[in-house]
């Protein structure tokens, strides 16, 4: 028995697809915890003891702004893969991306005794501070819904909609990196090049759908 | 009866903490989890200069005797930390440059003092120092992005430095001008840096007994990624102003362009006088971290070398005197 060359792709992507799911998902958990632990240990043990809040501030940003740009591609990798079960991945990569990010924040405000005064001075002070706080602020919701049980509660429909708040969440995480000071060109550019790409298949995908709604 | 009332910086002797006693205290805080990072000194580059085998030329002059005027309000930093978090950029952008800096070749090495001066001179560095009174000092250093520290300089008044260059009186500023040559470091091959590193002072800042040529740091002679073999230290300033490895001086009528105007003149700019009020751009300057101390401490003006260096700034209220 011979098998057509399109249903042999079609079975391989099965057999991926199960092996992502398996062991895919535990694992990219697992991953990125990597970069926390890390920190971790370079601020207490290692070299960062000195004086650790201005690398676990940056390396906690960039880790944060990483996973988001990355959660923004996975949907439509999968699409165009047809590696449907990579859609997993959204979950746990879009938590630590805020995980990361609201860590960040809370180093930063750590470093100054989290007197409140001050830092609501602070933020409200420096606009780059502002727009990072904003794209904080709209990740809490996104976070906090991303259990079976929150889904069910806000219903699939609204999820969605909510969901659209990681867009400008994204642009201004990305505003505030390229204000925030020590740019690092290659990240910057990879990462508002994989965001402008992501954007731009949601709005082709969008455009004949409501086209064909009139 | 006469009393000699001490000034804001002159603190009884017992107040500054030998090191070692800190280094003790620290690691009783810190229990274990310091006891092995003093383990594993590697990391802060402990002792590399001693491990290169090479003595140093100038080590004779170590220890020099201390100025008992200069003394400090809090514990000298320990030497693992201010000798393992550097600001360099000729070797990097991040502070974990004490292993790249090893690079730089500090003899021979020579010095040109030259500009608006009576004769221009080239010296070999340990010629210089011959004719230099040595000395050391406790200082703190406040660096632009909110650390500090506090280290025992050795080194010579800059005023010494300039009595030698003899500047004639059009010489209204000093230029000071870090070594060149990207093959030793390779920070210098970031073209979009304009090297050398450029800084400047005015000729009454380079004269005021606070500025000091540093050589050496805890009674040794410099590492390399603190500057070594000369290097600026003007305690009262943001650290950037202390411009390491120097090679020369100029004595110039105006106001020189320094590297860091060039690059972000809204932030760091020609004065960069410590001042808790004024912030910078993008960060609060009113606290400070100390490095070693957890928590932070509140930012003196002047970084409380006031009663020093205040009078510089008569009549130059409308420059921005704090970026
Ligand atoms: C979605 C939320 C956020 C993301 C993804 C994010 C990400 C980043 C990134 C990528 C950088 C640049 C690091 C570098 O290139 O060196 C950065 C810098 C910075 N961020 Fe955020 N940020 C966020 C929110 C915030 C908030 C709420 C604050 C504080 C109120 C904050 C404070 C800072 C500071 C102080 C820096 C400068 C660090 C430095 O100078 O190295 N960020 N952030």
């Amino acid at each position: 028995m011979t098998l057509s060359n399109q249903e042999r792709s079609r079975r391989t992507k099965q057999l991926i697809g199960v092996w992502l799911r398996r062991v895919g998902e535990p694992f990219i958990i697992i991953v990125l915890a990597i970069p926390a632990l890390q920190l971790a240990y370079d601020s207490f043990w290692g070299p960062f003891l000195a004086d650790p809040f201005p690398p676990a501030t940056r390396i906690s940003g960039i880790w944060g702004m990483r996973l988001l740009v990355a959660g923004l591609a996975i949907t439509p990798l999968a699409r165009m893969t047809g590696l449907a079960a990579i859609i997993r991945f959204r979950r746990p990569v879009g938590l630590w991306a805020a995980a990361y990010s609201i860590g960040h924040f809370a180093i930063w405000s750590l470093d100054y005794g989290f007197d409140l005064s001050l830092i609501t001075t602070e933020i409200l002070r420096l606009r780059y501070l502002f727009v990072g706080f904003i794209a904080t602020v709209m990740l809490v919701p996104l976070a906090a819904t991303s259990f079976n049980a929150a889904i069910r509660w806000v219903g699939g429909r609204n999820w969605r909609r909510l969901h659209w708040l990681v867009y400008p969440s994204v642009l201004l995480a990305l505003w505030h990196m390229a204000t925030a000071g020590r740019l690092s060109g290659v990240d910057f550019t990879i990462m508002s090049v994989v965001t402008g790409l992501a954007l731009l298949w949601r709005v082709a995908r969008a455009l004949p759908k409501l086209s064909t709604a009139r | 009866m006469l009393i000699k009332r001490k000034r804001g910086w002159e603190m009884p002797e017992r107040d500054a903490t030998p090191e070692a006693l800190f280094l003790d205290r620290r690691n009783l805080l810190k229990g274990a989890a310091a006891g092995g990072i003093l383990a594993s000194a590697g990391w802060f580059g402990l002792g590399r200069a001693e491990a290169a085998g090479e003595p140093d030329p100038s080590a004779s002059l170590y220890p020099a005797k201390a100025n008992a005027a200069y003394a400090l309000d809090r514990p000298v930093t320990a030497e693992k930390l201010a000798t393992g978090y550097n600001n360099f950029y000729e070797f990097g952008t991040d502070k974990d440059i004490v292993d790249r800096s090893q690079a730089l070749k500090i003899r021979p090495w020579t010095i040109k003092l030259d500009g608006m001066v009576e004769q221009e001179q080239t010296l070999g560095i340990d010629d210089l120092f011959k004719k230099m009174p040595f000395e050391e000092r406790l200082y703190r250093h406040r660096c632009v992005e909110a650390w500090s520290m506090a280290v025992p300089w050795t080194g010579f008044p800059l005023k010494a430095l300039v009595d030698l260059a003899k500047p004639t009186s059009g010489a209204k500023y000093m230029r000071m001008e870090t070594f060149e040559d990207p093959g030793m470091a390779p920070g210098q091959k970031q073209f979009w840096y304009p090297w050398p590193y450029v800084e400047g002072l005015t000729m009454a800042e380079a004269t005021n007994e606070l500025a000091f040529m540093v050589t050496g740091i805890y009674g040794k002679p410099l590492p390399t990624q603190n500057g070594a073999p000369l290097r600026l230290a003007t305690p009262w300033k943001y650290g950037f102003k202390s411009v390491k490895s120097i090679v020369r001086f100029s004595f110039v009528a105006d106001r020189p362009k320094t590297m860091w105007q060039t690059l972000a003149a809204d932030e760091y700019g020609f004065w960069a006088n410590v001042n808790p009020d004024v912030p910078h751009p993008r960060w609060s300057q009113a606290t400070e971290r100390f490095l070693g101390q957890s928590g932070r401490r509140p930012t003196l003006l002047f970084n409380g070398y006031a009663e020093q260096v205040a009078g510089l700034y008569k009549g130059l209220e409308g420059e921005k005197l704090y970026m």
